[in-house]
């Protein structure tokens, strides 16, 4: 069980919520319909991922209104920019070939 | 089988650099915003400086207008980039003070009819009144080429 692969964070290591970690990783705050409209998936699909995500305690999620429309906001939480930093260096340790440090 | 396993460690990098593109993308047009009001700012300034009465009058509406303009694209801004976000506030910190400094000027220092000296005087105030902006521009360009 050394290969870093092992200790890929189940949780982030999924299309949907890898593209959801790397946008918000990238942002202070993204708003729900620009991720559903880079990832390219459906409300319904987002929802669930995001929920999965703040479950582990990953994302926050702020409900509010841009005049009259409802909105909601997504931000890492510090844990969340945590774990998705150790992944990524997890990923550079396989794709590079370099022992864990 | 878990959802993961045709997920390479070198797919998932590249999934990552597109994500965050997309984000970073989205600040490019913070820049362009950043530099519209600069434009803007400095016509502002130089109209109020220089410019004949009725012009000045004009340019008190459009400055207004584009205040407006810049609150309403920020309410509509769908991602904040986190780099951006930080500088936003030391650019808006910085331009206010530039802002007070051209107001100031302007009030007690500024003649009405003002000769070729005062002219060059103006021009630099309405420089760095708005240079702050043009320094946001430029740093969220230049981080955007970079990354």
């Amino acid at each position: 069980m050394s290969h870093p692969r092992h200790a890929l964070d189940e949780i982030i290591h999924a299309p949907v919520r890898l593209s959801i970690m790397a946008m918000l990783a990238a942002a202070e705050t993204a708003e729900f319909g620009f991720l559903r409209d880079t990832i390219e998936v459906s409300d319904s699909l987002l929802s669930k991922h995001i929920q999965t995500l703040e479950k582990a305690g990953y994302v926050r999620v702020t409900k509010g209104f841009v005049g009259k429309r409802p909105r909601t906001w997504l931000a890492l939480t510090d844990e969340g920019r945590d774990a998705f930093q150790s992944y990524t260096s997890i990923l550079r340790q396989i794709t590079e070939g370099t022992p864990p440090g | 089988m878990p959802e993961h396993d045709d997920l390479s460690a070198e797919a998932a990098l590249r999934e990552v650099d597109r994500a965050q593109g997309a984000v970073r993308k989205s600040s490019r047009r913070g820049a362009r915003f950043y530099l519209g009001m600069w434009l803007g700012v400095t016509g502002y300034w130089l109209a109020t400086l220089l410019g004949p009465a009725t012009v000045k009058n004009y340019a008190i509406l459009a400055i207004g207008a584009l205040t407006v303009a810049g609150f309403i694209y920020i309410s509509r801004q769908r991602v904040y980039d986190r780099r951006h976000y930080r500088l936003s506030f030391s650019v808006t910190a910085a331009f206010v003070g530039t802002t007070v400094i051209g107001a100031l000027y302007n009030m007690f220092l500024h003649p009405q009819e003002p000769g070729p000296l005062w002219a060059v005087a103006g021009v630099l105030v309405a420089l760095i009144a708005s240079a702050p902006l043009l320094y946001g521009a430029v740093r969220i360009f230049r981080s955007t080429d970079d990354r």
